[in-house]
């Protein structure tokens, strides 16, 4: 299944297409994810991370179209 | 009620003669309030070849057309004119309380043109404006003038709002804005000066006359959306600023960004936030665009980062209808200046302020920086413009063009926080050869001689933002193409991927998610559409009152185009918003070439586009194709390709004539006339 991913560039994009969906499998939970994309331990515990622009238990069953947004640091003033 | 007022007020500073008038609903439909509506107005009212600070040029103080209808972070207020730094068309906008006054009045823009014989404020409630006199206030500074004008006109429950100039609108410094709320500023393209022409000093609002719209019940439940998602991200209190130091070592691709997570940044820090990032990846120019981290390193810039500021904050605050809260309050009165001017409370320092004030000029006296941004706040001078002058005028000074004598016996070197703190103060009084400078770089630079053009850093007679356009090409075609020239808040290449205008708009490019940043062809159609889409749908976010930080949020949480309808119940589809988009920003470029103004005359400084390139850095060797750029850009507008200026298929396709140079009667009806001089 496909999940519309806004991730940090250090994350691994190899399972991410060009239009920022990553493939996953059915059953996949929000934390499973977080792993599979390699997301730093550290980044998860400090900076926010949110399924379909809510705060979601990691214990989450990720569905089809669902949305993962984790905070990327860019500039703006 | 569709959410705007359907009124505009006129006032003629010569005669006292005043004006309420009725536009037709077709005119919003065409180009929204806010921004739309004054660069029409003055499109159709400032003669060609206007002296920006004689009597024929009009300013207009804009409010959103969404502005205090129950939508979030739609509060900001735009001021309209003829920009005399740049000749062309003048924006400037603002948050804080003004732009609900306004609507409060009864108006969605009120207009001034001609000039007072004496000093004058202008009062307005609901019963209509008065002329008068302001000679007890002329010379105080913008915060002393507010408080003033506040106080004397405080009359009733409601506490009036007001905007004021400071020294350097009345000095006619085309560097000088317009402020609010304590000096809170709409500070580029110089329209302090063009109030200040007028014998302005001051506009207080009183109105309380409602606004409402065609669905308010929709409207709140639509904006409880994109408050609640705002609001649930947030960091630990103890996160230090520096953390993000750790953007130099994340990898260059190409990605979209969910703006709202990434929206935390202002929330904590608020804009100043940016700098640790944006020094360490290159996006912040350093040494007056002629540096690196290797002037101006890690130590240094932690000592003016962000936690610095922070340290001095009291509390956030919000500007009108805002859920972000960037703003704060700073206590100053323990810093090394603050007994200059007796400063104790003012604004946490912009982004742009810190970084012009410590990293362009190489200055790591975060004191300086702080009482530099209070002192120019309440001079009412654009700060990004006036750091410029400071690094200019630091370059001619060691390359031997202008010597100690000439600066007074200042000592004009890299970091020297004194020096740079009295030569601001000599641009602000117009004193010694601060007078030379006062009106931006490229004044100066004409002034002073060519062989000082080199240094002076400028797009069409505008001073750049704090973003690198060697960073961001995408910044670079913006400052080069944008009719306000050199304007960083119209978008860029990692802004466009926040926006996701993709998933509403049918012809916009979507951001690749994957692949290096550096593969991608800039001059290419494809580029050139995503430049286009940010630039249309800016206008729209100004037509609203929006703010950009609101903006980068993306379409999903800041529902833009679902809060029109629903505020005015036309029904419209993105891509129709986004034609209306379209129209405004030819509209602004067609107010240019009415002016007069060639426009290639905006194409970008030397340095901001690595001619030559830097030698070391994270930039080096970076030279930005900016002609090829251009006309590329231009050609997606449906402008000329080869002059820029706007083609006849696209100024019929939009509607442009008839708007324009059509018999006004078709867009308006007197509503009444009547003499605003007081008679008390």
């Amino acid at each position: 299944m496909k999940i519309e991913l806004y991730a940090p560039a250090m994350c691994d994009f190899s399972r991410v297409d060009e239009n920022g969906y990553l493939d996953i499998p059915e059953g996949t939970t929000f934390g499973e994810s977080l792993k599979i994309i390699k997301l730093p331990f550290v980044w998860r515990k400090i900076f926010p991370c949110l399924l379909n622009y809510e705060k979601a238990p990691l214990s989450t069953i990720l569905k089809d179209g669902d949305t993962i947004s984790i905070f990327t640091p860019i500039a703006g003033g | 009620m569709k959410g705007y007022t359907g009124k505009i007020l006129t006032i003629d500073l010569t005669t006292g003669e005043s004006k309420v008038i009725s536009i037709k609903d077709e005119v919003y439909e065409m180009i929204l309030s806010g921004v739309g509506l004054g660069v029409w107005w003055c499109y159709r009212n400032i003669p060609a070849g206007a002296d920006p600070l004689g009597p024929e040029n009009v300013i207009g103080l804009t409010s959103g057309m969404l502005t205090d209808t129950g939508s979030c972070i739609t509060g900001r207020w735009v001021v309209v004119t003829k920009s005399p730094s740049t000749g062309g068309i003048g924006e400037a906008n603002c948050g804080g309380t003004f732009a609900p006054g306004i609507k409060a009045c009864g108006f969605d823009s009120i207009f001034f043109t001609g000039k007072s014989e004496k000093p004058v404020y202008v009062y307005i409630d609901n019963n209509g404006p008065q002329i008068r006199d302001a000679d007890h206030i002329w010379g105080l500074d913008a915060t002393e003038a507010e408080e003033a004008l506040i106080k004397e006109c405080w009359t009733s429950k409601k506490k009036p709002v007001a905007c004021t100039i400071g020294t350097a609108g009345e000095k006619l410094s085309w560097m000088a804005g317009i402020c609010n709320d304590r000096g809170r500023i709409a500070a580029r393209q110089g329209v302090g000066g063009v109030m200040g022409s007028k014998n302005l000093k001051g506009v207080v609002l009183a109105g309380t006359k409602p606004v409402t719209c065609e669905d308010p019940k929709g409207m709140k439940e639509l904006s409880k959306r994109c408050a609640k998602r705002l609001k649930l991200v947030t960091l630990p209190p103890i996160v230090p600023a520096g953390l993000l130091h750790v953007a130099r070592f994340l990898p260059e691709i190409e990605m979209g960004v969910d703006g709202v997570v990434t929206g935390v940044i202002m929330g904590t820090w608020g804009t100043a936030g940016a700098s640790t990032m944006t020094a360490v990846t290159g996006e912040a120019p350093i040494k007056n665009w002629g540096g690196s981290t290797k002037d101006f390193g890690l130590l240094k810039i932690n000592r003016v980062d962000a936690s610095k500021l922070l340290s001095h904050q009291k509390h956030r605050y919000f500007c009108h209808s805002c859920v972000y809260g960037c703003g704060g309050e700073c206590d100053i009165s323990n810093t090394k200046y603050s007994k200059d001017g007796n400063y104790s409370i003012s604004h946490k320092p912009e982004y742009e302020t810190q970084w012009v004030y410590t990293g362009v000029l190489c200055c790591d006296d975060a004191d300086m920086m702080l009482w530099v941004n209070e002192y120019l706040n309440r001079a009412g001078m654009d700060t990004i413009s006036a750091g410029h002058c400071v690094a200019m005028a630091i370059e001619c000074y060691e390359n031997g063009l202008l010597s100690k004598e000439d600066f007074g016996g200042l000592e004009m070197t890299w970091g020297n926080a004194k020096s740079i703190m009295e030569f601001t103060k000599m641009m602000v009084e117009r004193r010694g050869i601060g007078d030379a400078f006062a009106d931006g770089v490229k004044r100066a630079a004409e002034t002073l001689g060519q062989q000082t053009s080199k240094f002076a850093v400028h797009g069409g007679g505008m001073e750049p933002a704090m973003h690198d356009s060697r960073f961001d090409e995408h910044l670079a075609i913006l400052y080069a193409t944008d009719p306000t020239p050199s304007k960083h808040t119209t978008g860029g290449y990692l802004y466009y991927g926040c926006m996701h205008l993709w998933k509403k708009v049918s012809w916009a490019p979507r951001q690749n998610v994957v692949g290096s940043a550096k593969d991608h062809n800039v001059a290419s159609e494809k580029e050139s559409m995503k430049v286009a889409a940010s630039a249309y749908y800016r206008r729209l976010v100004d037509g609203i009152g929006g703010c950009y930080f609101a903006m980068i949020l993306g379409v999903e949480t800041y529902p833009v185009f679902e809060w029109l309808n629903i505020a005015t119940g036309w029904n419209k589809t993105p891509d129709e918003y986004m034609f209306i988009g379209k129209r405004i920003w030819t509209m602004r470029q067609l107010f240019n070439i009415k002016q007069g103004l060639d426009p290639w005359y905006s194409r970008p400084h030397g340095r901001m586009v690595g001619e030559p390139p830097l030698k070391v850095g994270k930039l080096k060797g970076k030279t930005v194709k900016i002609d090829d750029m251009m006309k590329q850009t231009w050609e997606v507008y449906g402008w000329d390709r080869e002059t820029g200026i706007p083609t006849r298929n696209t100024v019929e396709e939009l509607d442009l004539v008839r708007l324009l140079e059509g018999p006004v009667e078709q867009f308006t009806t007197e509503f009444s006339t009547f003499n605003a001089i007081a008679k008390i």
